[in-house]
């Protein structure tokens, strides 16, 4: 009887075997069929798996010869711009796997062709902490993205490109006007057409910077570094940096419970320069400003008041528009100042999301009585306590 | 793709007295090895019955398994018939980078059976 016991459960466990094998044949018949190239990293980095198009990517369809390979060796990544990234590069995403779950746009070589050259293909990748098994390990996915995508990618470096290229004759411009107008002292009329061009191309050169910074947001080329910062530091910091005639028109309101927020504090300084430009801007240089900020179930609420123009709840279609990039409302057209570069919102929403946060209108008619003049945005920002900052270092950013 | 294997691959591996020759069966077990993989490597008759996972290094066991598993099912493998530069581990614990022939082959009962000849690319044992 032993004996035939014995035997059963030998041949339940073979069965049991078999039923697992077969289930992970199965299992990996799924992951060969897909279009996605997946990759399995233990902690040291190395690839422990690999996927058939992950095979197809970069070792010739052979999977084993990435196995044990440093994800640095076996991939070459490079940045939108075309440049290989070395592996200690912030934005290789062996850096990035430290910081949890992520996603980058980056650049992918393709195994070489029969003509010997190799291509290079825009690429999606995200990765996801694998943690509860008896090592971590990282699963990355390697995806092309979609024509469109890839389209308006392309169209986005192309701009980026483009706005880099003029940046360098517009400021040769710009200084040849303002020599030409020391030279010129006697002629009023000539004076005058050179402090239109003058202006003009501040307002060009302005612009060029603008689209160059939403380009950098929009290739993932702006350099991320949040972390935990203490807000009256950096309302601070912004405030000094300002000249003394716009600083003056700054007044602070914080509450002390929202002492830290996770911000990049470059992020949040070009956020709080739009916003004051914008206010200045429709304003003719008269208003003033007041920021406040609290603290409201775990989220940072920062509101950016001015004595301009506002926003009339009249509009709240055009409203729901103004983060749109090139988008003016109507009501702030003046024939008696410039036009705007129409980019200055939509930066700040751009910065905002960058940060984990976001921007908002918010309309007169949900105000107190007493503030519904002028224009009211809301900013807001992930709060992250106070205690914890004191012991913690500085993060990565991320995206 | 049955057709794409070669009848009589395995015997024609074991014939390379000259290279390391082991060959496993359908379940991945060590069936049979020759002295020169004996020499190089220095597996004894313990390896016999083993997994064949046993002389692959532990980062590459995953993989092996998962293929091994699909192979099963499909009865198809980019692997074999060409020349693989793997590492492979030694009884002593060692590895050594060593150039993998790997051959299939169906049997008249219709089981798998899977060789390969080890060109030691390091070592002592070089070739």
């Amino acid at each position: 009887m032993p004996v035939d016991d014995s035997e059963k459960q030998e041949s339940v466990q073979q069965d049991l075997l078999d039923q697992m094998r077969q289930s992970l044949g199965l299992l990996r018949v799924a992951f060969d069929s897909t279009d996605e190239a997946m990759l399995i990293l233990d902690q040291k980095q190395t690839i422990r798996w690999a996927n058939q198009k992950a095979a197809d990517l970069c070792s010739k369809g052979m999977t084993a010869l990435l196995l044990g390979k440093p994800l640095s060796k076996a991939i070459p990544f490079y940045s939108l711009k075309g440049e290989l990234l070395p592996a200690d590069a912030e934005q290789h995403p062996c850096q990035r796997f430290e910081d949890g779950d992520g996603t980058e746009r980056l650049l992918i070589a393709n195994n070489e062709d029969q003509s010997g050259s190799t291509s290079q293909t825009l690429s999606l990748l995200l990765w996801r902490q694998i943690t509860n098994l008896r090592e971590p390990f990282v699963l990355l996915i390697i995806r092309d993205l979609d024509p469109i995508e890839q389209a308006l990618l392309k169209q986005r470096i192309f701009i980026q490109a483009l706005a880099h290229e003029l940046r360098t004759p517009l400021a040769i411009l710009s200084g040849s006007l303002k020599r030409l107008s020391r030279i010129i002292q006697h002629d009023k009329r000539v004076l005058s057409n050179l402090e239109t061009a003058t202006s003009e191309s501040r307002r060009v050169c302005n612009l060029v910077d603008k689209l160059m910074l939403l380009s950098d947001l929009d290739t993932g080329q702006f350099n991320w570094e949040i972390k935990e910062t203490f807000l009256s530091e950096a309302f601070e910091e912004w405030r000094t940096s300002l000249p003394k005639e716009k600083a003056a028109r700054i007044t602070f309101r914080l509450d002390p419970k929202c002492l830290y927020a996770k911000i990049d504090r470059e992020a949040f300084r070009l956020v709080l320069d739009q916003l004051l430009d914008n206010s200045l801007h429709f304003s003719d240089q008269k208003a003033t400003v007041e920021i406040s900020a609290s603290l409201e179930d775990e989220t940072v609420l920062i509101f950016f008041e001015d004595s301009g123009p506002g926003f009339t709840d009249t509009e709240l279609a055009a409203l729901s528009t103004i983060f749109e990039r090139f988008k003016r409302l109507e009501q702030h057209r003046s024939k008696s100042r410039p036009e705007g570069s129409g980019l200055g919102l939509a930066i700040v929403h751009e910065l905002m999301q960058g940060m984990g946060g976001h921007v908002e209108v918010e309309l007169r008619s949900s105000r107190p009585e007493q503030m519904r003049q002028g224009g009211c945005l809301v900013l807001s920002l992930p709060f992250s306590g106070q205690a914890s900052v004191a012991s913690k270092s500085p993060g990565r950013g991320t995206r | 793709m049955a057709s794409e294997w070669t009848p009589g691959a395995v015997a024609a591996l074991r014939e390379r007295h000259d290279l390391p020759f082991v060959r496993a069966d359908a379940e991945g077990r060590v069936m049979e090895f020759n002295p020169r993989f004996h020499d190089v490597y220095g597996w004894d008759e313990q390896l016999i019955g083993q997994s064949i996972s046993a002389i692959l290094p532990q980062e590459f066991r995953e993989q092996h398994h998962s293929g091994f598993s699909r192979f099963k099912l499909t009865e198809t493998s980019k692997l074999v018939n060409h020349p693989l530069e793997l590492i492979t581990i030694c009884c002593d614990g060692t590895s050594v980078r060593s150039e993998h022939f790997i051959v299939a082959e169906k049997t008249t009962d219709n089981h798998w059976s899977f060789a390969a000849t080890l060109r030691p690319l390091e070592g002592p044992h070089a070739c």
